[in-house]
């Protein structure tokens, strides 16, 4: 295995009853990595995360972190919960209300058998990286949200997992804190060189936050890259979907020499990046993102233009919002405020061939 | 030393000194010794303070062998001797029970060894000391298993005389008065104990009909609280009781509440019994020399008095004071009662006349 | 750290087997201590030979116990009884416990400690009591009724249908209700009532369709634990039904087993009924549940709460409260402490009736000390005995990844569905067959354990209802933290269902003092506990030493009572209601 891989899963499955939840997942994780899985509620990515942390037993596959299996069902083998040295952050963070904030920061380490003295220091340490020094003696029940976000956050870290879970930890708190704790997870992840596994269903945390990004739909990953590879270039019209707003529209594929054209229904020509393995004639759609499109009066259509017709404009305060009619689409795509095209005016959309993406239909 | 001991005890037990046979001692002195060496003995009886409080101390301290006294109602204690002894285990060593306890459960299910061998001290061996002629009496077909001790006219009913005159009250006739109806209280005939018993006996002696019309007519007060009745009756909320007893009554007599016990009504014969209990040897007796020594201690003059004197009944045996005792309730020599505890009438009479009372009530 | 290889089969995973283990283990237990006893009477229910002769089988004890028209009359008056008395106990119940944990009613852990106490006051003497208060002849409200104006006949007579009713809204199941209700409503996640009350709802509203039926699943829980202990009671009805020819159910159980030769084969024919009625009411609760499988976890982030703003009404709710509690238990049990005052019980016309001999008595008996040591010694086993086993049963059972949770759920409700006595008798059984005789027989521990049995439902189901509402997060984080499983469930979630064991170990301390059905069978004279002492008493009519035991006997419980809120406190860590605003 190669010295950059910390975690591998491979080929994962679970399955509860008839419903299959995790269908061959395969990721792997390097170190100091912050590896986000993506996805819409019940998608299994929650489930893929429970299976690293060994909350959930997969019923296929294998899970090996740091050259050591933790679970390999085909072979029998299941390392305890306890015994994988994780850090989690649960979504509901989970702060033992019976505990005070230094005791629930220094359970794992009590656990651990750590000396009484190092353990004060360590467990101090932790509360100030999260920012919570001088609340140890506080009730856990007598902090805000945010606050019990942190104090999960320190006894995930304190004891310097191998790796660290984090389910959803933003989703319980409010806009501007989110905000910020995004910000502050970023800088400690840069800190503490922790690789950390991430999940999330809200795609500009994920695209804020993460190296990598593996998009997990229906129990199957969708595409796995760096932010801007799985944004720019999405592998399935899910991924483009899911990660911000696309404009779709059908073709077909012409080949000329080693350019690779769509034709939009009459419309316009779109020059796509790579051919993606489509042959001459294929029906395909292009997929770009509307911040990919700039929209131009109507004059001369050339290459990579489409022709469409504004049916509605909406004033958005720093831009407009122009709803297009195009090839017997609706797309809906913003403009500076400078542009301005009245309703019913012909308009042309202009693509960006380094990002477009031919799909299959 | 020990040997002198126990002689000093025995001693002090025989204190009236007579000429003995030798061999008695002997073999007294022997079961003391051995008696002392098992420590302790067991005992099944009815939760009575008497028993608790003043003969067990006395017993301890007369012998130095203590007495585990195991209480609770009689259906339960048979249900778990029943369940030890399928398992083995036989924990039990005397049986101070009642009459249908011991007919219908210890007898029938062999439980219990013969007893009256174990009758040596003369205290209790001598015939002179018992009222029935051939010495202790035993009332089971064998002769040997199931001691009486005592012997008690019934008192028919109790009136509170503040609410019914006991000239209103002499004959069996007067009970079905409708003046009395709806002011008589006693225990459920259908639910077995004293409740049946009375209305058994009046079944015996005036047939069904006179059972409708006492129980259905006269509309009767149920209770099942022996206390509660007692109450009733000295509050005059029913005056007329047919199932209280003496013991519960005595109390209430000193306080001044008008209340008489009615031994004989015209139209009905007395009838006696052995409350409140019977003695019973249990076989595979785990301590038998102790269990031995408290047998003849208990059928001896000290511990029947005192249960003489505390419940109101009359001993079997000739040497016990029974000034105290109201002379209605000692049967008249030379009558032959009726006996509600007589081993056949128990063991099949009772019962099947109850069931009768039952069906008529129903 | 080393790798942890078991080669097993793919499907018997490690974690699940310890887990499996535990199931099979908890099942394998209440086998033999439940099912076995109850399928012992059963069989020999069916033998018609009295015992120690060779067994014939057959039907005639059945035929003859269900015969008898009396037995269906009483089967039905059961029912009735059961069914009336649940209403205003439940929803009294449930008022009580959401004034006592989720508004600002004044003085609610008074409210709450009071309800623990009243349960204890055994329910016998309490009778005897309201016989003196409510007598038609000569009961002392009556007799005070008499000089109101238009009152020509007494106002209240307790041998009667609502006279037995209402008497057991004092000393019946009402206490144990709100006991058990109060950490229910505790729990609740506030965030589910704030946000019904955002979304516009008033505190009615939020009441009727948020929070009742959120914890429908435990009121209804509890409802049944009521209907079922109603079904059992007959205490009340013994003393009070027959004087008015009111037979019930456990009157006639009663009844057969007092019977010379007792007649334990109509006795358990007649229980096996209960045993129908658990089987219907699982079922249909097990058929209700499934249809809200979504309510389980109601705890939100925390479980910070927000009370409900009464204004004026606190004062209105605390009032009626007192008032209520001042006349269903303050009046009873003042003549209950008279009484055991007095030289007979209610005769206050006597001369000189009053007297401390029966509590010199009750001191001085010699079997007092010896009594009341095994008596501290048998409750403290249950109480602890009963934390460590149901903790695990109601942790296995909220887990929802058992294999046959419908069986051990049923098991658990058992020992309630079964006459105390025949349970007894099965278990002696048990106990003789196992090689334990020797530690479980005729002493403390085996009535212990006994006792621990007997208070299975109760006990489960408060933990299976804490564990349902904690959710599995706080478990789970402990493990990943690298705790192992038993040291999470000592450190962790013991502590997080602290108030529920304080609760249970003080239930199962208390009923284990006053039981008397139980011990009866398994005691012998070194293990005697205080409750036999207290039947022995009432055995032979004097009630007086046996309220003054009585009493004596609620006073050992109120004081461990509150030594016990004090340690379920300590282990919740810093109290809900003691915790301050944080600071910034």
């Amino acid at each position: 295995m190669s010295a950059n891989v910390l975690l591998e899963f491979k080929d994962a499955v679970k399955r509860y009853g008839d419903t299959t939840v995790v269908d061959g997942i395969s990721f792997t994780v390097a170190p100091g990595e912050f590896f986000t899985l993506l996805g819409p509620s019940g998608c299994g990515k929650t489930t893929t995360l429970r299976m690293i942390a060994g909350l959930e037993m997969p019923d296929g596959g294998e899970i090996t972190l740091q050259g050591r299996t933790l679970a390999a069902p085909a072979r029998g083998i299941y390392v305890p919960i306890d015994k994988r040295n994780m850090g989690m952050v649960f979504q509901s963070y989970a702060i033992w209300p019976h505990l005070t904030v230094f005791e629930n920061v220094a359970f794992p380490l009590r656990v651990r058998g750590e000396p009484k003295a190092s353990l004060r220091k360590r467990v101090l340490d932790a509360l100030e990286v999260v920012g919570l020094s001088g609340y140890e003696n506080r009730g856990s029940t007598e902090l805000s949200g945010g606050q019990q976000q942190r104090v999960a956050l320190a006894r995930a870290i304190v004891y310097t997992p191998a790796l660290l879970l984090l389910d959803e930890p933003l989703s319980n708190l409010d806009v501007k804190l989110r905000e910020q704790m995004r910000l502050e997870l970023h800088a400690l992840h840069k800190r503490l060189n922790l690789a950390v596994v991430y999940v999330t269903h809200d795609q500009s945390e994920a695209l804020a936050l993460s190296d990598r990004i593996a998009v997990v739909n229906k129990g199957k990953l969708e595409q796995v890259g760096t932010p801007s590879e799985v944004y720019e270039h999405p592998l399935t019209r899910f991924v483009g979907d899911f990660l911000g707003r696309t404009i779709i529209l059908k073709g077909t594929m012409h080949k000329d020499g080693s350019e690779s054209i769509v034709d939009i229904q009459g419309a316009g020509r779109v020059l796509v990046n790579g051919d993606a393995g489509f042959g001459d004639g294929t029906e395909v759609r292009i997929l770009s993102r509307p911040e990919d499109i700039s929209l131009l009066g109507m004059g001369e259509i050339v290459p990579n233009q489409v022709v469409g017709k504004v049916e509605h404009v909406a004033y958005m305060g720093d831009h407009l919002e122009y709803t297009i009619e195009a090839a017997g689409r609706t797309l809906i795509l913003p403009s500076g405020k400078r542009d301005n095209h009245p309703v019913g005016a012909s308009v042309r959309l202009v693509f960006d061939p380094a990002c477009v993406t031919a799909l299959s239909q | 030393m020990r040997t002198i001991l126990a002689l000093v005890l025995s001693a002090a037990f025989t204190h009236a000194a007579w000429a003995q046979p030798a061999d008695w001692r002997k073999q007294w002195n022997d079961t003391l010794v051995a008696a002392k060496k098992e420590g302790k003995v067991v005992v099944v009886g009815s939760p009575d303070p008497v028993m608790r409080n003043d003969l067990i101390p006395k017993f301890t301290k007369q012998f130095g062998i203590q007495v585990e006294y195991l209480t609770g109602s009689s259906s339960a204690l048979a249900g778990r001797i029943q369940t030890e002894r399928q398992s083995g285990i036989y924990s039990i060593d005397v049986y101070l029970s009642g009459a249908g306890t011991t007919v219908s459960t210890l007898y029938p299910q062999k439980m219990l060894d013969p007893l009256k061998p174990l009758l040596i001290h003369p205290d209790v061996a001598d015939p002179k000391k018992w009222k029935r002629d051939g010495g202790a009496t035993f009332m089971d077909p064998d002769g040997q298993y199931i001691m009486m001790l005592f012997s008690t006219v019934n008192d028919t009913l109790f009136i509170n005389t503040d609410f019914v005159k006991p000239e209103e009250l002499k004959s069996v006739q007067d009970l079905i008065n409708p003046k009395w109806k709806g002011k008589i209280a006693s225990q459920d005939p259908r639910l077995g104990g004293s409740g049946a018993n009375t209305a058994v006996a009046f079944y015996v002696g005036l047939g069904p009909e006179y059972i409708k019309k006492l129980y259905v007519d006269q509309q009767p007060v149920y209770s099942r609280d022996r206390r509660q009745l007692t109450d009733w009756l000295a509050r005059g909320t029913y005056p007329i009781c047919l199932t209280c007893r003496a013991d519960d009554i005595k109390p209430l007599l000193k306080d001044g509440f008008k209340l008489v016990d009615v031994f004989e009504l015209d139209g009905i014969m007395s009838r006696v019994n052995s409350a409140p209990l019977l003695m019973a040897y249990a076989n595979k007796a785990p301590h038998p020399n102790a269990a031995k020594v408290f047998i003849n201690w208990f059928a001896g003059k000290d511990a029947l008095e005192t249960y003489s004197r505390e419940y109101e009944a009359v001993t079997l045996r000739t040497d016990v004071d029974e000034s105290f005792l109201d002379p209605r309730m000692i049967p008249k020599p030379g009558i032959k009662y009726p006996d509600d505890t007589d081993f056949e009438w128990v063991l099949k009479g009772r019962n099947e006349t109850a069931d009768k009372v039952r069906d008529l009530l129903k | 750290m080393s790798t942890v290889t078991i080669p097993t089969p793919a499907s018997s995973w490690p974690k699940m087997r310890g887990f499996r283990l535990a199931e099979l283990g908890v099942l394998l237990f209440f086998c033999i201590v439940m099912a076995l006893p109850i399928l012992f009477m059963l069989i020999g229910s069916f033998n018609i030979n009295p015992p120690g002769q060779p067994q014939v089988f057959g039907f005639d004890n059945w035929i003859r116990a269900f015969s008898d028209p009396q037995t269906l009359n009483a089967l039905w008056m059961s029912f009735l009884f059961s069914i009336v008395r649940l209403i205003p106990s439940l929803t009294l119940a449930v008022i009580v416990a959401w004034l006592i944990a989720r508004t600002d009613m004044p003085g609610g852990n008074t409210v709450e400690f009071l309800c623990w106490f009243a349960y204890f006051v055994p329910d016998f003497p309490l009778t005897l009591a309201w016989m003196l208060l409510l007598d038609p002849h000569y009961g002392f409200l009556n007799s005070m009724a008499m000089h109101l104006p238009f009152v020509t006949g007494p106002l209240f007579n307790p041998y009667s249908f609502w006279g037995i009713v209402f008497v057991h809204l004092g000393t019946g199941g009402i206490w144990l209700n709100v006991m058990l209700l109060t950490p229910v409503f505790r729990r609740l996640g506030a965030s589910l009532e704030e946000a019904a009350r955002v979304s516009g709802a008033n505190t009615f509203t939020t009441l009727w369709r948020i929070t009742f039926p959120v914890l429908s699943p435990m009121i209804i829980a509890i409802a049944v634990l009521s209907f079922i202990k109603g079904l059992e009671s007959f205490n009340t009805e013994l003393l009070l039904g027959l004087p008015a020819r009111i037979y019930v159910y456990g009157t006639r159980i009663y009844d057969y087993l007092r019977q010379e030769p007792p007649a334990y084969g109509e006795a358990t024919a007649l229980g096996s009924v209960f045993l129908l009625v658990l089987f219907f009411l699982a079922f249909f609760y097990r058929r209700y549940l499934q249809g809200k499988k979504k309510f389980t976890v109601v705890t939100g982030s925390g479980y910070s709460t927000l009370r409900v703003k009464l204004g004026k009404w606190r004062y209105v709710a605390i009032g009626a409260f007192i008032t209520w509690f001042l006349f269903m238990m303050v009046l009873p049990l003042t003549f209950l402490v008279i009484g055991s005052f007095m030289r007979r019980y209610g005769f206050f016309n006597i001369s000189n009736p009053f007297t401390l001999s029966h509590w010199q008595n009750l001191f001085g008996d010699p079997l007092f000390i010896g009594s009341l040591t095994n008596s501290l010694i048998i409750a403290s086993t249950t109480a602890i005995l009963g934390i460590m086993i149901y903790s695990i049963v109601g942790y296995l059972l909220a887990s929802k990844k058992l294999l046959f949770p419908a069986l051990l759920e049923f098991f658990c409700w058992l020992p309630w569905v079964i006459p105390g006595i025949l349970m007894s008798l099965g278990l002696l059984w048990i106990f003789l067959s196992t090689p334990l005789r020797g530690v479980l027989y005729g002493t403390v521990w085996g009535i212990a354990l006994a006792l621990t049995i007997h208070d299975s439902p109760v006990s489960t189901q408060a933990f299976k209802s804490a564990f349902m509402q904690l959710g599995p997060d706080l478990e789970e984080a402990a493990r990943v933290s690298g705790a192992s499983w038993r040291y999470t469930y000592r450190r962790i979630l013991l502590p997080l269902v602290g108030p529920i064991a304080a609760t249970v170990g003080m239930l199962n301390f208390g009923s284990a003092l006053t039981s008397i059905s139980t011990p009866v069978l398994l005691y012998s004279a070194e293990s005697r506990p205080l409750s036999i002492l207290l039947l022995e008493y009432s055995f032979t009519g004097e009630i007086e030493r046996a309220a003054a035991l009585g009493l004596l006997i609620t006073f050992i419980i109120c004081v461990m009572m509150l030594i016990g809120r004090g340690l379920g406190l300590r282990l919740t860590g810093p109290s809900r209601e003691e915790a301050k605003p944080a600071a910034n």
